[in-house]
């Protein structure tokens, strides 16, 4: 194999489909940039996910004073609190902690949680607030169970999951992440098309020489390889671009327009070293996106 | 060298066929014209023989070979026994006359030092050697098909195929070609030469192949063109 003949073959055929090239060059990162994003997404999604998952907890609280719950006709009494107390620790190893919140302790909390708001603060009496379970679970995901366990239980007013929000945010998160990557496999499947016409194109206008290829005895390997390298070429490009692109996300987006939501994302964005890891992912597919669509297209047009 | 066994040729959407029930041979060294009016099945058994289309019923055999049993990827290397020389010559017209020889080794995966050798002296045999650095725009239509002839022999074929190789060149010229073919002949290639020249075919006495729609209707050594009494 005379690696000199392909890769000067290959300059030929690049120079020639020059316009062609750069089409390919552009849609191929606009697809990478997409599919780039999408996998950036991904990774503050973990990274959010991991910084709530030690947070999330779930709020049992019991009947307070003159509560228009039905559930709850008195403030709840010690034997009820032990029950409820009881049947949560039953509930371990979902369960790793249960914590009593008595009415001394959630007004130290509600005064520092509404340290902003001096006003509200002088105005609540403290022998309002309830009393709680603070427990924590090993899968916040099943707050059902607790739910379910205490609700009904006798001094119980409501069972509150934090869950709720964080929900929402990874809701809105994985649909903006699915959105990249529809984005993402609608272009790459356009750029396929695209490199198919390209190398289409190419083989079209060299006709002649493969023709004396194929007649001297020119393996298929060697007449094809020029145009396959000139697919993947293209794509290769393009996912260089394409990773230029993400890094200007990366810069402009991420580290200016999201710094206002850090503390909703979990106190940290996607790392440098999560945008350079993105670059294999974009090399492979697009290596492989762009040889499948040549291969393909020069089985199909060009006779060996 | 090449033997054709019941070799029929239908091309698909066509009902008659291009050849019809052929059996012949072709030995090591000869020389062997095939004529017969156009659409008589030439340039079929030309395409037979390379494996450019495989025949509907019977046997192909070159060099040996059983072609319906050659795989795909082996077609090359038959390729590589084959010299194929053609009516409009087919040269690369952005490439010198050198690098036209040359590029047929090139792409077959040769060494640089042996195309350096080779062509050169290929270009000699053929009578070109002052003119490896034209291009193909730059000689006449005789000297086009001189640098085809090279091409397909620079790699020492062992069959050289021409379909109609002096059909687009005036009788003196023609001449020059055949003389080129022969010495070819002479160092042992097997030359199967399809053409519509009588003059040509009449004056080397050569075995003659005649096909008319798609049958062998004559097989003569020593033959001529046409039938004469």
């Amino acid at each position: 194999m005379r690696l000199r003949f392909v890769f000067s073959e290959l300059a030929i055929g690049l120079r020639r489909n020059l316009l062609m090239m750069f089409a390919v060059v552009v849609i191929a990162a606009f697809s990478m940039m997409f599919l780039g994003t999408g996998l950036l997404m991904r990774s503050q999604v973990g990274i959010t996910k991991a910084s709530y998952f030690g947070k999330l907890q779930v709020s049992v609280y019991l009947c307070p004073e003159g509560s228009p719950h039905p559930n709850c006709p008195a403030k709840a009494n010690d034997a009820q609190i032990d029950a409820i107390q009881t049947t949560l620790e039953n509930l371990r190893p979902l369960v790793t902690s249960v914590q009593f919140v008595d009415q001394a302790q959630a007004w130290q909390i509600f005064q520092q949680e509404f340290k902003d708001a001096p006003d509200l603060v002088k105005n609540t009496d403290p022998s309002a607030l309830p009393e709680s379970f603070v427990v924590k679970l090993s899968d916040p995901k099943r707050f059902d169970a607790v739910n379910s366990a205490v609700a009904s239980m006798p001094g119980v007013d409501v069972v509150q999951n934090a869950n709720t929000f964080v929900k929402k945010l990874f809701g809105i998160m994985n649909s903006m992440r699915f959105a990249a990557l529809v984005a993402c496999g609608v272009s790459i499947i356009a750029a396929g098309v695209l490199i198919g016409v390209a190398v289409q194109v190419a083989a079209v206008s060299r006709r002649r020489e493969t023709g004396i290829m194929r007649l001297v005895g020119a393996s298929s390997l060697y007449i094809q390889l020029p145009f396959l390298l000139e697919g993947v070429l293209a794509g290769v490009i393009g996912a260089l671009f394409g990773f230029g692109g993400i890094a200007l996300v990366k810069t402009f987006i991420i580290d200016s327009q999201l710094k206002p939501l850090l503390p909703v994302l979990g106190g940290r964005v996607v790392e440098w070293s999560d945008v350079f890891a993105t670059i294999p992912w974009l090399l492979g597919i697009s290596v492989l996106v762009s040889a499948v669509a040549s291969f393909v297209t020069l089985r199909k047009y060009m006779r060996v | 060298m090449i033997r054709f066994d019941n070799v029929t040729k239908i091309y698909p959407q066509q009902s008659r066929p291009a050849l019809d029930d052929v059996t012949l041979e072709v030995e090591k060294g000869e020389f062997v014209f095939l004529v017969g009016a156009s659409g008589s099945g030439k340039s079929t058994f030309l395409r037979l023989v390379l494996r450019e289309e495989r025949p509907s019923h019977g046997h192909v055999h070159v060099a040996g070979k059983d072609l319906a049993r050659l795989s795909s990827w082996k077609v090359p290397g038959l390729r590589r026994q084959l010299g194929t020389v053609f009516q409009d010559f087919r040269l690369l017209p952005n490439k010198t006359v050198g690098q036209n020889v040359a590029f047929a080794l090139e792409v077959i995966g040769r060494p640089r030092h042996q195309i350096a050798k080779v062509v050169p002296e290929v270009l000699d045999l053929v009578g070109l050697s002052d003119k490896a650095s034209r291009l193909p725009s730059e000689l006449s239509g005789g000297e086009q098909q001189r640098v085809a002839i090279a091409r397909a022999f620079v790699n020492r074929p062992i069959v050289l195929l021409a379909d109609e190789p002096t059909g687009n060149l005036d009788p003196t010229t023609s001449v020059g070609i055949m003389r080129l073919l022969d010495r070819i002949n002479r160092t042992g290639t097997t030359v199967v030469m399809a053409t519509h020249d009588a003059q040509i075919v009449d004056s080397m006495r050569r075995r003659v192949i005649e096909l008319e729609g798609g049958k062998v209707v004559r097989d003569q050594s020593r033959g001529v063109y046409g039938y004469s009494s």
